[in-house]
């Protein structure tokens, strides 16, 4: 079964969590203790509606969220789905969602980004009967950074100007407007009701001229291929630590990226560079001849394929360590797949969402930490506010080994530690040059 | 691409190495529940051939369900780790915590108590629970490097940004915060069930329906024992049930089930109309019962 890793966006108030809750308690994703649970926390003025519990309540699980009535920090809620046209094609689709709930007030955009760099899709909510503001358009620039390929947009409150398509139409081209054209985003519309269930999992009598399908369906149907990050390359393995295998042995552990693994593979130890060759691939249920991207490994390294090195340097330069990298330089592979895409140096350019409360201060120095690798580093000169994104210059203390975030994020992507707080102030997404 | 169970295997090791990497003296809280039965099997795809790279720990409130009790016995047999084993009784002798009265007595919330004092005695700077996001609504909103301050205590209003698998682990020296740590974040009941079935891992019998002499109290199955006070209106009924969750016997409550295997455990969970901590007592004291008892240092 597929997952699927949704956030929700957009301004505070446009309706997000309300909209979460639609979904789940239409597709009858709530428990009956859960519903008694939210009856009884659910304002009295609730009965004029057509859920028996305030929808918002289902996300909204803090204190002083439900005290202030808006979403504070990001909820993750899960449910399964299938198609609500059940005889549609050949077999059931059924899909496993993970919906991330994230806050729409501008105070709280550390915990949207956070949300954010743990989907696939972004779902818009955006409430028809307002004009688009700074925070709708904040949003949408954050996750065409972040890589965020499949944009949902929910054109929400359709009620409330009579589900009048020319309002739909008027406000779907405003956003497609907003949109970074040089980044590829596909973008759905669907004109829905949060409050009332139009068009969320099932089509509504309301909307006669709309003629896609319920938000629902769409995004049951998603095809993981318009999600996959690429095809199948060359794979990478971010050193984590290393534990001694039974022959005394060093094997280095970790969670591969990109691609798969076979033993008698050769290698690239980055930045080192020296070069080496899978011997084995171990894991707790035995000896792999191969393993796919995505797994925890521990490898098993033969260094004796680097003849550049005579025994005494080999010692130095082979104490591999958290925080490199074992990079495929496979055979028989174009030599472009192979190392052409990993970059490596002290300066690097890259796109940053600034988290931090106080603005970002020229020459400031920070930790940053990608995949297992750590060390200082320092920005150039750049003012950046709370939640802006800029593009700067990074100078690191050690080199850098990476690749632009738009052909890998897992390979581009880096944080900012404030030294003094320990608090994380910025998502990194290196570039390509 | 690895399937959905093996995603979410390797996504529990990824960030158990990063524990052992990030921290100087991390721990593990064992229960002998189902949620840390599956982090002992993930700790040893994680470590072995070696050993854990930290001990275990369990909060014993004297509470317990003796097939509790044999279960970790059993499990530490095979793990061959350090337990640390920390009692809600000393803590109660030591004056530093004091036992709760009256029908609803319970030493669940004592247990934060006895752990606080186990974190700063050894002084562990991680530890690692098996809480899961589906479980509960001020648990769905945790970070999975959760940070707390000196007293415990956790601040839902000013979470760090957590990006992408990239972990802060950082915390201020000189303090005696710590982190906290749950590789199962993203792990749903049927998830936890479906990877014990396919480890083959051994769990409590009291997962899988036996008889038992209970206590019904309203809509609650309470199991008989002399640690749970008897209340006037409570009814003595000897059923078939089994537990869902497992707390100690004062605040975990059982249900009917005919459920033996694995595949009934989760065919049952499938069409369940009940949450999985529908039977807590502990979360029934309030609505905000959990956010409050994370704050006080709860697991």
């Amino acid at each position: 079964m597929q997952l699927l890793r949704i956030v929700t966006i957009g301004n505070v108030d446009d309706g997000k969590s309300t909209f979460i809750g639609r979904l789940l308690y239409d597709s009858h994703a709530i428990l009956s203790d859960t519903l008694a649970e939210l009856e009884l926390a659910s304002p009295s003025q609730q009965q004029k509606l057509s859920t028996p519990f305030n929808l918002a309540l289902l996300t909204d699980g803090l204190k002083a969220e439900r005290a202030q009535g808006i979403t504070i920090d990001v909820a993750y809620r899960f449910f399964t789905a299938r198609l609500s046209q059940a005889s549609q094609l050949s077999q059931v689709k059924e899909r496993k969602f993970i919906i991330i709930d994230a806050p729409g007030h501008a105070k709280y955009t550390k915990n949207m980004v956070t949300g954010a760099s743990q989907a696939e899709v972004a779902l818009l909510l955006v409430d028809v009967t307002k004009e688009l503001n700074e925070q709708t358009l904040r949003h949408l620039q954050i996750i065409q950074l972040m890589g965020l390929r499949q944009l949902v947009v929910c054109i929400n409150k359709m009620d409330l100007v009579q589900y009048s398509q020319s309002h739909f139409e008027n406000l779907k081209q405003k956003i497609i407007k907003l949109l970074n054209t040089e980044i590829k985003t596909s973008v759905s519309f669907f004109p829905i009701s949060a409050v009332l269930g139009d068009n969320i999992t099932s089509l509504s009598q309301n909307t006669p001229w709309y003629q896609g399908p319920c938000v629902l369906d769409f995004l049951v149907e998603i095809e993981a291929s318009s999600l996959a990050k690429s095809s199948e390359r060359a794979f990478c393995l971010p050193v984590q630590g290393l534990i001694t295998a039974q022959d005394g042995e060093p094997l280095y552990c970790g969670s591969l990226i990109g691609g798969s693994v076979q033993v008698q593979d050769e290698v690239l130890i980055f930045p080192s560079q020296v070069a080496a060759k899978i011997k084995s691939i171990e894991t707790y249920d035995g000896s792999l001849l191969t393993a796919p991207a995505g797994k925890a490994v521990a490898l098993k390294l033969d260094l004796t394929l680097d003849k550049s090195l005579d025994n005494k340097s080999l010692d130095k330069s082979i104490a591999i360590k958290r925080g490199d990298y074992i990079v495929a330089k496979r055979a028989g592979l174009n030599s472009a797949m192979l190392n052409l895409h990993i970059r490596q140096g002290r300066r690097a350019e890259a796109d940053i969402i600034w988290l931090g409360e106080e603005k970002l201060q020229p020459q400031q120095q920070f930790l940053l930490r990608k995949n297992t690798f750590e060390c200082r580093c320092k920005i150039t000169e750049n003012f950046l506010p709370a939640n802006e994104i800029g593009r700067v210059i990074i100078y690191a203390e050690q080199e850098l080994v990476y690749q632009a975030f738009s052909e890998d994020k897992d390979m581009g992507a880096a944080i900012l530690i404030d030294e003094k707080t320990n608090l994380t102030v910025a998502a990194v997404m290196f570039r390509g040059i | 691409m690895v399937n959905y169970l093996e995603q979410l295997e390797s996504e529990a090791i990824y960030i158990l190495r990063e524990v052992a990497a990030q921290f100087k003296k991390p721990v593990l809280l064992f229960s002998g529940g189902k949620d840390s039965i599956v982090l002992s099997r993930l700790c040893e795809k994680a470590f072995r051939p070696g050993a854990f790279p930290f001990p275990l720990l369990m909060i014993d409130t004297g509470h317990n369900f003796a097939e509790t009790l044999d279960y970790i016995q059993l499990r530490m047999a095979q793990l061959n780790e350090k337990l640390i084993i920390a009692s809600v009784q000393q803590s109660i002798d030591a004056g530093r915590a004091q036992e709760e009265t009256g029908p609803e007595a319970s030493r669940n919330r004592l247990q934060s108590i006895t752990l606080m004092d186990a974190i700063n005695g050894h002084g562990f700077d991680a530890v690692i629970g098996g809480a899961r996001r589906d479980e509960e609504k001020a648990r769905a909103k945790e970070r999975i490097f959760s940070l707390r301050d000196s007293l415990g205590s956790w601040h839902p209003e000013a979470q760090r940004a957590e990006l992408w698998n990239i972990y802060n682990g950082r915390l201020a020296a000189a303090t005696s915060e710590h982190m906290r740590v749950f590789p199962l974040s993203n792990w749903t009941e049927l998830d936890i069930w479906q990877y014990i079935q396919r480890e083959n891992l051994s769990v409590p019998g009291l997962y899988f329906a036996h008889r038992r002499l209970c206590l019904r109290r309203q809509n609650m199955l309470l199991a008989y024992s002399e640690f749970v006070p008897r209340q006037a209106t409570d009814e003595q009924v000897e059923l078939l049930v089994r537990f869902r969750t497992l707390g100690d016997m004062t605040c975990t409550a059982a249900f009917e089930s005919t459920a033996s295997t694995f595949a009934e455990v989760i065919a049952e969970i499938k069409v369940s109309q009940r949450t999985e901590r529908g039977s807590r007592l502990d979360d029934k004291r309030s609505d905000a019962a959990m956010e409050e008892r994370k704050k006080e240092g709860y697991f």
